[in-house]
């Protein structure tokens, strides 16, 4: 048997799960954290375009400019894989990138 | 002998201390295993045994949604050690997290290239002609969508555990991407990829008191030496999420939550639509009654709309976890599975 106070505890929390549960499914809660979700990113971009001018006026990198890297990177690998893939097929004509296939 | 009061006061002092220092973290992942296949991020591995005494070999397709250590969390938990010890031949393919180079990958870069890449790869290493498929959560998806569109394929038997179908029955995490609310490109980050972070704050907000009653479980049983590793075990997994690859949010949201095509039955794919009814190998649909993930309404419909004639299901009462960890598992889950694909199998 649990002790006194994990009774108590269960006592307090079991109704608070069973709102909160059913208020986070709820169309109400849903609506406002996807309202709120989009005004937190578009506020973040915002700030972050503002450090990026200013990080830029200053000749510095800024988190996009690592972003663009990155991709730039990570585009070469994607055709490193075609590549290698043609090359195990023993193919020679291209095939189609996956999303295009898509 | 129950440990006394006193006694367990000074194991739960001297298990909090480790617990805050990071001391015990459970080794998980412990059964010996070979690589034997890579291509990109995806991973096949074999399970070391003492010779199987099932044919054909077991391929398990990990959820791109976790790490799959789950499967093999801890000795006395091991759903790999279980089915080893059973006698399968079992390979499991895995996916490496995603970074950038993966950002574009589609459900067709995993049904099309990776698993049949891995698929062939089993037959070659195994010397076996069949396979039989297990696809975990978000694997199970992808083992579908493989076993409807590619009959050629010599596919024996197919097992998805708490696989989405309806995501009308997804509750929050698919509710929140419906017309209106979010569109993928509000999730997806810099570098193409849904972060870890959105998916662990997203199965947070399911229960939102969850934490607190974990911290309550964690101290109630501090001074249990076994609940503990198992405890750690499982939370660490649990808070352990990995990025998910844009390119497949997009499809997911687009064609799996918003058209709902899993549970009509026929999903647009690649060039053209595949047909869960084209499904005709054995086929058992797992799901549990308490999972808050993949609720088990969303699941049922799949063992009506696969064209088998042979499509069993089985109900579990425990939560997303259950085939693979906690008493459920090891009582009901791991043997009605392996129970199953056995009687489907040949004895060596």
């Amino acid at each position: 048997m649990a002790p006194l106070w994990r009774q108590a505890f269960d006592a307090l929390e079991r109704p608070v799960a069973a709102v909160s549960e059913s208020w986070v499914q709820s169309d109400v809660f849903m609506d406002l954290a996807a309202a709120m979700f989009r005004a937190q990113r578009r506020l973040g971009g915002e700030l972050q375009r503002a450090t990026e001018q200013w990080l830029h006026a200053w000749g510095m990198l800024s988190h996009a400019d690592l972003a663009k890297l990155t991709n730039q990177i990570a585009s070469v690998e994607r055709q490193l894989r075609e590549l290698r893939r043609e090359l195990e097929q023993g193919s020679s004509e291209p095939r189609a990138p996956a999303s295009e296939a898509a | 002998m129950a440990p006394t009061l006193l006694e367990r006061q000074v194991l739960r002092a001297r298990n909090g201390l480790a617990v805050l220092a990071g001391e015990n973290r459970p080794p998980v992942a412990q059964s010996p295993r070979d690589l034997i296949w890579r291509r990109d991020k995806a991973r096949l591995w074999r399970y070391r045994s003492e010779g199987p005494r099932y044919r054909p070999p077991v391929l398990i397709v990990h959820s791109l949604v976790s790490k799959s250590y789950v499967l093999d969390l801890l000795p006395n938990t091991s759903m790999v050690r279980y089915l080893v010890g059973e006698g399968f031949d079992l390979f499991l393919l895995d996916w490496v997290p995603p970074d950038a180079a993966d950002a574009e990958n589609t459900l067709e870069t995993y049904v099309e290239d990776y698993i049949p890449g891995a698929i062939q790869a089993l037959l070659r290493e195994s010397g076996a002609e069949e396979v039989s498929l297990i696809g975990y959560c978000f694997g199970g998806v992808l083992t579908l969508l493989l076993t409807a569109g590619h009959p050629e394929l010599p596919i024996r038997n197919l097992v998805v555990m708490a696989t989405p179908c309806d995501y009308r029955e997804m509750g929050f995490m698919s509710n929140m991407f419906r017309e209106r609310r979010l569109d993928p490109g509000d999730v997806i980050d810099d570098i193409g990829l849904v972060p870890a972070r959105a998916l662990d704050e997203g199965f947070q907000t399911l229960k939102p008191t969850d934490q607190l009653v974990q911290s309550v479980n964690l101290f109630q049983n501090l001074w249990n030496d076994e609940f503990l590793e198992g405890f750690l075990a499982i939370s660490q997994w649990a808070r352990d999420q990995v990025p998910f690859p844009g390119g497949v949010f997009r499809q997911t949201v687009d064609v799996l939550i918003r058209r709902n095509a899993l549970a009509e039955g026929v999903i647009p794919f690649g060039r053209g639509e595949v047909r869960l009814a084209d499904i005709g190998c054995p086929f058992l649909n797992a799901f549990a009654e308490q999972d808050g993930i993949t609720p088990a309404a969303s699941s049922e419909p799949l063992t009506r709309l696969v064209g088998s004639d042979d499509a069993t299901e089985l109900r579990l009462e425990s939560g997303h976890v259950g085939f693979v960890a906690g008493r459920q598992a090891a009582k009901v889950a791991r043997p009605q599975i392996a129970d199953w694909i056995r009687q489907r199998s040949e004895e060596l």
